[in-house]
């Protein structure tokens, strides 16, 4: 922790990197904190960058959100951390520690580039998450196409089940993928590198990753075994064909440590091989002939030809693997001499010796014991048989002797099983071809004797009967006899095949060793036994197992040797160790998967079968290998086939990158981590997730989107077709107790409603049926944008909630069921239907919170209450955004803002403590130098050299004027070149730098920083793009791409010749702050500003603080709003930071950011107060009405006269109630052409009151009539409380206002269109919802701020989804109803995120204002006023000399005063006109072209 | 017309936060483009004046696109509805200087738009193909070309 005293620490940890957390670290990092932003995805950006347009403007979210993301990702002073979750928060607020768990991206953030050059070459494509499924993506890939940051991530879930269930842990997965993209001799080094016998394997193998297949739970496992032989038959075929060759011959360096290996079967083989990789000189000891043990001898030649077997034996030969045959050890050479010889052994034996079985007879002559028999056969000599053969046993072993023994001779075989076929342990393949070569079977029968005929040689077999009893250890049933079933069969031939043992004599002759009563060598799972130098695997350790088993035997004991030899435990953890399960829940639950039949490879006939030992099986076509590949899951996603890493030419990947808890020390937490979307799944009547064509609002944001899986085209999933007629389901999760979601979304209503109007545009003539509750659009011009939609045509509001979808077969069109308005049932058909998804809490984020001590709420949403919106229940702990209570994007970024400002407010004394700031070198003076320029052409790998011949561009340019360097680099972004080009400025006195690289979008900013760091002015730099917008997209093209290429150099070039070195406008910055506007806003803007440490003027105009907040006596939860405004009004009165002008109004304001003078007027006195930035916090009024007898009946009064006089106890005198109505009118002259606004609270409020209402007085009546009920977010739950409560709820039509007419009583008259006929009801009270308007004032104030008001008269912010509390001039900011109405909650949140906003302001003692800026040329100026009216943001203005000047301040640097001004006397900096001439001049100087 | 191959070669206007990113994002998901156009990035259309689009063809464009945001989207508030008066104003021009008015267009998107982008340009390319040279260009093509007849 820095050591600051008990000073708190003034950096905040931001959870969450949507807009409110990017927003939230934005406000923190510019106003001196420090800031660890966290995330759990690839990248920032949140919900935001899923969309494809926002409302009510239909801006373009990407447009719009990604400055913000790049600003974040390049701010100094954010630290973003994705792939990140908080795993607790100890001490106290300003004093956290915070616990950060990092997963691993599995590639170096700070090494790639987004090349994508391992996305092409990655052959897993998975569910694209990003696009909702609706497309793929590879395992390797961008989060989504303009992530920040811009680098690629793996996704991993563990490893497959194929590879967790194989003995030896081949990567299974990962040589599927790469045979899928005929990729063999990579698929096979793949096999190899756990299995040395793939081609072996590829045949022999029994195979358990097949029975782990998880595409076994769809149709059929994957043909694995057969994929395998396929790939390693490829490899052969090549090495054959002398398309490859066989890997060069080595022997082991002179002084290599020796080691021995006892037993050329897989296990010794493996070990073998291993050993010889690391270095050592191994040699192998075979008592046989030749290699393979069990593989040779033990497997006949139709199941694996000597050859195969030959060639991998000769493979790991050549790795410098010494084998001596004929070797018996004990016999030929002494184990002790081993042992002295060798520094250490590895015995491999296996078991050779047979079963014996324990009958009369078992020595008669023609009684064969399996592996002799097998042995024989494989040999040249082979036992000539005749007859009938019997064969005992139900193994493979027992399978090949059958098999062999019609090969050999035999007329009839027949197996004796002493179980049943269910039980036999052979695989199936095995026993499905003995079946087909006509191999009979006696199950359940053992033989007792073999009797001998009168040659003394075998003629009968005498079996028993068996039947299966209870389960034995084994799990099978345990056989018994049968008293008095015995038979007999003759038989020319037995060969008893029921199990294997140990060589007891090699056991005798290793005296040292420990073996168990069978003979087996005692050792532990890594091979080692308990004599220190031997080590032993495979059969002789475990009994008879599979070839794969003892490879992996193998395998483990030569890790073990190669420990022991380096004196390393054999225990620590190893390869072992690292597999970890794909957890059972995140595999592919098949659903959705459509069948593919299996692979089947052909087999010869029976007939040629039996004539000979052929290979019986044949390999896979290539095109039945790939369709096979192709059924694979991809379960864990990544198959870790390494294939990126190839690609990856700046080694970027790192598969083998952990996770890491990081402990960071902040002052305080603010959590946004945002929501998900409900999973419809839940809502079964309406088929998402088992229909195709039923998608959800997420979904339908993607399909929009120009970048999303169809391109923009409105499409259904199911089979492209262009979708005519689209239904929207409102309130899929929201209002809806049935999910447990109670609440209102807020949002969904609006964004249908855009995604409505935004398909018509794709797809002109669509029909849209939006099927609706109440449309909730409440926010700031929102119900103008959902008039407008309403009366487009095609687009069809339905208030009903269908009770169902139904897919119709065939053309999966979808049938919609629902209820009328005349209550009728309704059945229509659509092409697509869209639901329109809630806001629900995440799962696995609310679990974390709670742990970190926060409470949820009943819903699962940060518990909070309406005065603290920011506040948890742990203090130091602020949250912002959707996770506090569903809502849309401007009010999620004005809390982030103010739960910035609240971490401000606690911080205040840390500010600038922990923040970093650059410095550079001294500028190099470069104004009388002539252009000295250095050009770099980056290949960006491939990316720009596999279509632009780079070294043509670079000659093409190197001698062109003024071209001091011109060179070509492999990554022009690379450190190492960056180096570089500091280096050539000194060496070569560069004055001017072009880069030919990618987008100055991304990358600008970076060489920028290195001409700076070089003492360049970082303007004097220019990129040409090559890449995005020429290789990338002319890649057919070479020839006139490098052309292309060329004249864009040029382009940039000639540009660069005229670029000036700009240095920004350093402006002191006044840092006091000043509020317009004492009612609850301003109070809560300046007290956060004082809070924080900065001086503050409050300006009101009436003689007290509060505002209407003192008309308003409670909140719909019955919070009590006198007593908080009474605090409130106190601790802003008794605050020294603010000075309180009361009874005062502002005069005129004059200034811009950081410096602005503000003349006050108290009666007739003015004053002049200089500030930094201002914050306007004027109000609005309540809506008048003359309509509806108000003011002409006393008993019609507003909903806030009632609220008065309820609290007042006066209403209804001593409380007679009974038998009264009261009527409550909605809308009451707003929502109207007059005000063609919500006023967003009424509904509210008249359920607060109508609930105060039949609390005192629970027999009176009370009506609502209402056009839509707006109780969005949690206030949904009140709305339901009053109607249990018996308030009476009347929709009435929309044209037809109701009628209120005083005729000895009120009589309201309306007509619903739920109701047939016209309702009337006699009222003893009217209550009139009347809304509120804009402050009359605000026409005035717009003008002296020189900022805009909208439609209504409301002010307007300088971007209505992003910049909510900005004006577009900088350094005055905007909150409470003069923004437009809202709630007391929404005010205090409004008023704190500008007071965070103007903090970027005050907390600055000096402000760099761009240089980017416009400039007059005072000479030319004639005073013509143009720039002074184009320009957005009032930045022109006329001087002492009557001539236009510009604040840069205020500039923006768009130019278009430039392109207005009619004397041409302004010049944009940087984009001068003069520099888009000399592009175009030199673009056409081939074309020579004049004017004359 | 066109008695000889004939490339046309046409500037590109393109506003730094649209268009210029949407021909970025074309790039990103490798959609594919005649390479007859060249991009000029400016920080709005607002900022393009009259004589730079006049320079282009005066110099021998035979087309000139330009490309602003979506409208109602500028980020500079309305810069994109100025370089549209602008455009319509040097398209009078143009056709009064006998230029076919096509040759110069104004298009909008969004960023994301890289889909709307291509086809985009290439219809651009296509219609100015069409058009056969810039009337100031085809003098100098005649000469440099051996008579085709």
């Amino acid at each position: 922790m820095a050591t600051n005293g008990n000073k708190k620490t003034g950096a905040v940890l931001v959870q969450g990197g949507g807009i409110a957390g990017v927003q939230a670290s934005l406000d923190l990092a510019n106003s001196g904190f420090k800031v660890y932003l966290i995330e759990r995805s690839a990248a920032i950006g949140g919900m935001m960058s899923y969309l494809d347009k926002t409302f009510p403007t239909g801006d373009c979210a990407t447009c719009i959100v990604s400055p913000k993301l790049v600003e974040c990702a390049r701010n100094l002073n954010i630290t973003i951390l994705t792939y990140s979750e908080l795993l607790k928060i100890d001490g106290e607020p300003g004093h956290f520690t915070a616990t950060v768990k990092q997963m691993p991206r599995y590639v170096d953030e700070k090494i790639c580039n987004d090349c994508g050059d391992c996305y092409k070459v990655c052959p897993v494509e998975i569910p694209d998450r990003f696009n909702r499924d609706l497309g793929k993506r590879k395992a390797i890939a961008k989060y989504s196409p303009q992530a920040v940051p811009n680098i690629a991530g793996i996704l991993k879930l563990g490893h497959a089940p194929c590879k967790t269930a194989c003995p030896a842990g081949i990567n299974v997965q990962g040589y599927i993928q790469l045979i899928k993209k005929k990729a063999y001799v990579k698929a096979v080094n793949l096999i190899r590198e756990r299995n040395p016998l793939s081609a072996i394997c590829g045949r022999v193998c029994t195979h358990p990753c097949e029975t782990a297949c998880t595409r076994g739970n769809v149709d059929l496992p994957v043909a694995i075994r057969q994929l395998k032989r396929f790939a390693s038959d490829r490899e052969m075929e090549m090495v054959a064909s002398g398309e490859i060759s066989l890997p060069e011959e080595k022997s082991p360096a002179p002084d290599a440590v020796k080691i021995a290996v006892i037993g050329a079967g897989p296990s010794g083989l493996t070990a073998a091989q291993d050993l010889a990789d690391r270095g050592y000189a191994v040699t192998v000891f075979e008592a046989s002939p030749a290699a393979g043990g069990m593989l040779r001898w033990g497997i006949p030649d139709y199941r694996l030809p000597v050859d195969i077997l030959n060639y991998e034996v000769e493979l790991i030969r050549r790795k410098g693997v010494t084998f001596k045959y004929n070797c018996r050890i004990g016999v030929d050479i002494s184990f002790e001499k081993l042992r002295a010889d060798y520094q250490a052994v590895f015995i491999g034996i296996g078991t050779q010796k047979s079963t014996e079985l324990k009958v009369k007879g078992s020595d008669l002559s023609g009684v064969f014991p399996g592996l002799e028999f097998l042995y024989r056969a494989s040999s040249t000599d082979k036992p000539a048989l005749q007859g009938h053969v019997i064969v005992v046993g139900g193994g493979d072993v027992a399978m090949d002797a059958a098999c062999s023994a019609i090969r050999l001779g035999a007329q009839k075989v027949t197996i004796v099983y002493r179980r049943s076929g269910k039980e036999l342990p052979a695989i199936n393949e095995e026993i499905h071809h003995a079946m087909e070569e006509g191999i009979q079977f006696e199950f359940l029968t053992n033989p007792v004797e073999f009797i001998a005929g009168p040659d003394g040689k075998l003629e009968k077999v005498k079996c028993i009967r068996m039947k299966l009893g209870e389960p034995d250890a084994s799990g099978r049933r345990s056989p018994s006899p049968i008293d008095g079933s015995e038979f007999e069969i003759f038989a020319d031939a037995v060969i008893v095949a029921i199990g294997s043992q140990p060589d007891l004599q090699f056991s005798k002759a290793a005296k040292a060793l420990a073996v168990n009563p069978w003979g087996n060598v005692v050792a532990d799972k890594y091979g080692v036994t308990q004599t220190p130098g031997i080590f032993a695997g495979g059969d002789i350790v475990t009994g008879p197992a599979t070839v794969i088993e003892a490879v992996a035997a193998g395998k483990r004991a030569a890790e073990s040797i190669d420990r022991y030899v380096r004196g390393i435990d054999t225990k620590a953890p190893r390869f072992e160790d690292t597999i970890h399960p794909v957890p059972e829940e995140l595999l592919p639950s098949g659903k959705g998967i459509l069948k593919k039949p299996r692979a089947q490879a052909a087999e010869l006939p029976v007939s040629e079968r039996i004539a000979g030992f052929a290979e019986i099986e044949t390999a896979f076509t290539e095109a039945d290998a790939i369709a096979e590949c192709e059924r694979c899951l991809n379960c864990a996603l990544c198959s870790e086939c390494g294939e990126c890493v190839d690609a990856c030419e700046k080694k970027a990947v790192l598969h083998d990158m952990q996770e890491k808890l990081i402990d960071l020390d902040v002052g305080s937490v603010i959590l946004a981590p945002g929501f998900q979307e409900f999973q419809a799944q839940a809502k079964g009547e309406y088929g998402f997730g088992r229909y195709p064509n039923v998608i959800t609002t997420v979904q339908f944001e993607r399909i929009l989107s120009a970048a999303g899986p169809f391109h923009g085209h409105v499409q259904r999933p199911f089979d492209g077709r262009e979708a005519k007629r689209i239904a929207f389901i409102q309130c899929v999760g929201s209002r809806d107790d049935r999910c447990g979601n109670e609440y209102c979304s807020s949002v969904c209503c609006m964004a249908v409603t855009k995604e409505a109007v935004i398909a018509r545009e794709h797809v002109p003539g669509l029909e849209i049926k939006i099927f609706y509750m109440d449309i909730r659009a409440f926010g700031k011009d929102f119900d103008q944008y959902f008039e407008r939609a309403k009366s487009q045509d095609g687009i069809d509001y339905i208030k009903s909630m269908p009770s169902q979808v139904v897919e119709i077969p065939g053309s999966k069109d979808l049938m919609v069921r629902y209820l009328n308005a005349a209550g009728a049932v309704c059945e229509e058909t659509f092409d697509l239907v869209v639901l329109a998804v809630g806001i629900d809490p995440k799962p696995e984020v609310s679990g974390t919170i709670s742990r970190l001590g926060i409470d949820l709420n009943e819903y699962g949403f940060c518990a909070t209450d309406r005065f603290f919106p920011l506040v948890t229940s742990r203090p130091g702990v602020f949250v912002a955004g959707a996770f506090q209570e569903p809502k849309d994007i401007p009010e999620t970024v004005t809390q982030a803002s103010a739960a910035a400002s609240m971490s401000m407010e606690l911080l205040a004394e840390s500010r600038n403590t922990l923040v970093t700031k650059r410095t550079y070198p001294e500028e190099h003076d470069v104004t009388d130098e002539g252009p000295r320029i250095g050009v770099f052409v980056c290949h960006c790998g491939t990316n720009i050299a596999s279509t632009v011949d780079v070294a043509r561009v670079t000659n093409a340019i190197s001698n062109d004027p003024d071209v001091v360097l011109a060179t070509h680099t492999m990554y022009a972004c690379a450190d190492a070149n960056l180096s570089e080009v500091k280096k050539a400025i000194h060496d070569y006195r560069l004055n001017r730098i072009v880069v030919a690289s990618c987008t100055p979008r991304t990358h600008e900013p970076l060489f920028r920083e290195t001409l700076r760091e070089a003492g360049l002015n970082p303007y004097l730099f220019e990129l040409a793009n090559i890449r995005d917008q020429c290789s990338w997209v002319h890649s057919a093209e070479p020839e006139a791409a490098t052309e292309k290429a060329i004249e864009l150099v040029r382009m940039a070039i000639a540009r660069t010749r005229q670029l000036k070195p700009l240095v920004g406008e350093t402006l002191a910055v006044n840092q006091d702050g000043l509020v317009i506007g004492g009612g609850l806003s301003g109070m809560t803007a300046a007290l956060s500003l004082a809070e924080q440490g900065f001086t503050v003027h409050l300006v009101e105009r009436s003689f007290q603080l509060g505002g209407h907040l003192h008309d308003i006596h409670g909140t719909l939860e019955q919070d009590n709003v006198s007593g908080f405004l009474n605090n409130l009004v106190g601790q802003v009165k008794n605050h020294s930071g603010i000075r309180l002008h009361l009874e005062t109004e502002v005069a005129a304001i004059n200034g811009h950011v950081g410096k602005f003078k503000i003349k006050l007027r108290k009666n007739e006195t003015f004053t002049e107060v200089p500030c930094g930035a201002v914050i306007v916090a004027t109000g609005a009024d309540a809506a008048a009405t003359g309509e509806f007898l108000y003011h002409k009946s006393e008993n019609v009064m507003t909903q806030t006269e009632l609220e008065t006089r309820l609290h007042e106890k006066s209403f209804f005198g001593l409380g007679h109630g009974a038998g009264k109505n009261i009527v409550m009118i909605q809308c009451a002259g707003s929502r109207n052409d007059a005000h063609p606004y919500c006023s967003r609270l009424c509904c509210s409020m008249a359920i607060k009151n109508a609930l105060a209402v039949k609390k005192e007085h629970p027999d009176a009546a009370v009506y609502v009539l209402y056009r839509d009920i707006r109780t969005y977010g949690f206030r949904e739950k009140y709305y339901k409380l009053a109607r249990m409560a018996g308030v009476i709820f009347i929709r009435y039509d929309e044209r037809k206002p109701p009628v209120v007419k005083d005729d000895n009583g009120l009589l309201v008259s309306l007509d619903s269109p739920d109701f047939p006929e016209t309702i009337e009801i006699e009222a003893d009270y009217v209550v009139l919802s009347t809304g509120i308007q804009p402050s009359e004032d605000n026409r005035h104030m717009a003008d002296m701020l020189k900022v805009p008001l909208n439609a209504s008269g409301f002010f307007v912010e300088a971007h209505v989804k992003l910049r909510p509390v900005d004006f577009a001039n900088e350094g005055i900011f905007l909150c409470g109803l003069a923004h437009s109405p809202k709630f007391i909650d929404e005010n205090i949140s409004q008023a704190k995120a500008a007071a965070s906003r103007a903090a970027t302001v005050l907390s600055k003692t000096h402000l760099e204002v761009g240089a980017q800026v416009s400039q007059v040329d005072q000479g030319k100026c004639i005073s013509c006023m143009t720039c002074v009216h184009s320009c957005p943001y009032g930045a022109p203005f006329v001087n002492k000399d009557h001539k236009a000047e510009i604040a840069a301040a205020k500039c923006m640097g768009c130019g278009i005063c430039a392109a207005e001004c009619p004397a041409r006397a302004i010049q944009l900096n940087h984009f001068e006109s003069r520099q888009f001439q000399m592009m175009i001049d030199d673009l056409f100087m081939d074309r020579e072209i004049t004017a004359n | 017309m066109n008695l000889y191959d004939f490339e046309p070669k046409i500037v590109a206007f393109c506003c730094h936060y649209c268009a210029y990113a949407a021909a970025d994002l074309s790039g990103s998901m490798r959609l594919q483009y005649p390479p007859n156009i060249r991009i000029i990035r400016t920080p709005c259309t607002g900022k393009l004046e009259v004589e730079y689009f006049m320079r282009a063809f005066e110099k021998g464009a035979d087309g000139v696109l330009v490309a602003g945001c979506e409208e109602g989207s500028c980020h500079f508030s309305d810069g994109n509805f100025l370089a549209k008066r602008r455009v319509n104003y040097a398209r009078q021009i143009l056709m009064e200087a006998g230029f076919e008015k096509e040759r110069l267009r104004m298009v909008n998107l969004g960023a994301a738009d890289a889909t709307i982008f291509v086809p985009m340009v290439k219809d651009m390319i296509e219609t100015v193909r069409n058009l056969g040279p810039s009337p100031l260009a085809k003098a100098k093509i005649f000469v440099k070309q051996e008579n085709p007849l």
